[in-house]
C-alpha cells in the first residue's frame, strides 16, 4: 500500500487520468475532489461493503429446503399459480 | 450446459441452455472470484436464480423489479452500458437480488444494486446506484400482491 501525506489543495494523480485532490480538512472530515474519466467508477467504500454484505446474506439464506415453501408463497403473491406437486 | 446447484439444499444437476449463461467480468460484490453465472428460470414461479456455474453453493434468487415496484428505474452509466456491450434497451434484463427468509413476508429485494444482463452479448454485472433513496432491503411480499392485483 502506498501511503502519501497531502495538505489541503494538494492532489495525487493516478495513472495519468484520475486526480484526487484534498479540497478541505475540517477536524476528522476531509473533503476530496475526484476528477476521473467516465469509465472509472468511484464509489464510497461503505456502500460497496454494504452491497457485498447483502449479497452474502442473499446467497447464504438460499440453500435451505424450507425456502421452497416461502418461494411458492411469493409466487402466489405475484398472482401466478404453481404446479401442484 | 450442465450446472450444479444447491439452491434448495440438496445438490441438483440442471441442464441450462447456453443462451442463459452470462459472463461477469467484474464479480458480484462479496463474490469477486465468480465470473460465470447461469440464469435459472423456475417453472411456474417468477423467481429466477443467478447460479454460479463453478460453485454450486453460490446462487442468488432474483426477481424482476417491475413485478413489485412498477415505477422502478435508474440511469445506467455509459461505462456500465459499454462494459455490457449494451446498445438497445430491449437487450437488457434487469433483476433485483432477493434475500429470502422462512417467512415469505420477510423477503426483501436489493433495489440499490440491481443485476443487469445483456441477453445479446451474454454479459452481466451488478451495478451500484449512488445518491439514491432506494432501499437495499425493500419488502416485496405485500407489494407483489398489490402489483399483481392492480
Amino acid at each position: 500500500m502506498l501511503i502519501l501525506t497531502r495538505k489541503a489543495n494538494q492532489a495525487v494523480v493516478i495513472d495519468g487520468t484520475t486526480t484526487v485532490r484534498v479540497l478541505s480538512i475540517d477536524g476528522d472530515r476531509v473533503k476530496l475532489g475526484i476528477e476521473a474519466p467516465v469509465e472509472i467508477s468511484v464509489v464510497r467504500d461503505e456502500l460497496l461493503r454494504e452491497v457485498a454484505d447483502e449479497n452474502q446474506q442473499a446467497a447464504r439464506t438460499a440453500g435451505r429446503p424450507a425456502l421452497q415453501d416461502s418461494l411458492r408463497s411469493l409466487g402466489r403473491a405475484a398472482g401466478r399459480s404453481e404446479r401442484t406437486p | 450446459m450442465r450446472i450444479r446447484t444447491t439452491r434448495y439444499g440438496e445438490e441438483e444437476l440442471l441442464e441450462i441452455p447456453d443462451l442463459q449463461s452470462f459472463e461477469f467480468s467484474i464479480g458480484i460484490g462479496g463474490f469477486e472470484d465468480e465470473h460465470h453465472y447461469a440464469l435459472v428460470i423456475e417453472a411456474d414461479s417468477p423467481i429466477e436464480w443467478l447460479q454460479s456455474v463453478n460453485t454450486p453453493s453460490v446462487g442468488f434468487p432474483l426477481l424482476e423489479p417491475f413485478l413489485f415496484y412498477p415505477e422502478y428505474g435508474f440511469e445506467l452509466r455509459d461505462a456500465d452500458a459499454d462494459a455490457l456491450g449494451l446498445r438497445a434497451p430491449e437487450d437488457a434484463l434487469i433483476r433485483c437480488v432477493l434475500t429470502l427468509h422462512d417467512d415469505p413476508e420477510a423477503t426483501t429485494a436489493n433495489l440499490v444494486a440491481p443485476i443487469v444482463l445483456n441477453r445479446r452479448t451474454r454479459k452481466g454485472r451488478q451495478v451500484i446506484l449512488q445518491g439514491t433513496s432506494l432501499s437495499m432491503r425493500y419488502p416485496v411480499f405485500e407489494s407483489l400482491r398489490l402489483t399483481a392485483e392492480a
